[in-house]
């Protein structure tokens, strides 16, 4: 038996993520596959599985990602799912536990890739939507409502981008901040 | 950074030791875990970023595999058995000191 779950989550919160589908793994529903928002899941009375989130370093079809996503597969995790350079990977709980990262240097790695990717898309927009809503307010006696709203909606995006840019941010701080005292 | 007496992080160290053997991804992981009594379980991800860095620095090196075979194996190069070696003599150190001012039992 299979069924879709639509649902939205932000990419800076994937380890929320994680802990929805290995909660939806505890109740006997192994995700299968994911496309845009929607989450397809199998149902299954004994396998329960480990599912991990990583944003690559290429593209999925780059020879180093593909080289990386063997090396995943020799350890037993297995790929079921990828948006862009997410990937879906899930490992059975009969072969152990599935960790991607286990020291605080590949865990800060990971985070800065991925707040690395944010920070482009909302100077873009910062920069689109502020000089939109100059060229629609320019003229006082006639505002250009189009360039004024798309100027917002741009302002808006790169807001937004920049407070999942924060919150990446606050978990890689407290990350280096155990790693002065533990490896 | 490498400040030439840097210590070895504790994957680094256990990766090293185990490569001993000729070992792959997996038989690392594994034997990890057995020599350290279940305590260090290297993750794949830092694995697989560790062993890219260790081939680059010439400490471990992929052998020739079967044609077929996807899976790679690696093993510990002269320069690899000289840095364990070097951090061996360090973690000496440092256990000395330790007991001799705490006190060891």
């Amino acid at each position: 038996m299979r069924k879709k779950v639509h649902k939205w989550i932000w990419a800076w919160n994937f380890d929320k993520e994680e802990k929805w589908l290995n909660e939806m793994s505890d109740k006997g529903w192994a995700m299968v596959s994911y496309s845009f928002c929607t989450y397809e899941f199998e149902k299954t009375d004994s396998e329960r599985y480990t599912y991990r989130l990583e944003f690559l370093k290429n593209g999925l079809n780059h020879p180093e990602s593909q080289s990386y996503l063997e090396f995943l597969e020799e350890t037993g995790a297995e790929q079921v799912g990828s948006w862009g350079r997410w990937v879906y990977l899930r490992k059975n709980r009969k072969l152990g536990g599935f960790d991607l990262f286990s020291d605080f240097e590949s865990k800060i790695a990971h985070l800065k890739r991925i707040a690395f990717l944010f920070v482009p898309l909302a100077l873009l927009n910062l920069g689109n939507g502020i000089s939109n809503i100059l060229i629609g307010i320019q003229n006082t006696t006639f505002i250009n409502p189009a360039n004024f709203w798309v100027g917002c909606l741009c302002l808006s995006a790169a807001l937004l981008l920049l407070y999942g840019d924060l919150r990446i941010w606050l978990k890689i701080k407290k990350l280096e901040k155990e790693k002065q005292i533990y490896e | 950074m490498n400040f030439g007496n840097g210590a070895l992080t504790e994957a680094v160290y256990y990766i090293l030791l185990s490569l001993m053997q000729p070992l792959h991804g997996y038989g690392i992981m594994q034997n990890a875990e057995e020599l350290s009594h279940g305590r260090v379980k290297l993750a794949a991800g830092t694995l697989y970023g560790a062993i890219n860095t260790m081939l680059e620095k010439g400490w471990i090196t992929a052998l020739p595999g079967e044609k077929n075979s996807r899976k790679k194996e690696y093993v510990i190069t002269d320069a690899g058995r000289h840095v364990l070696q070097m951090e061996i003599a360090r973690l000496e150190e440092l256990l000395e000191n330790g007991k001799r001012i705490l006190g060891g039992n």
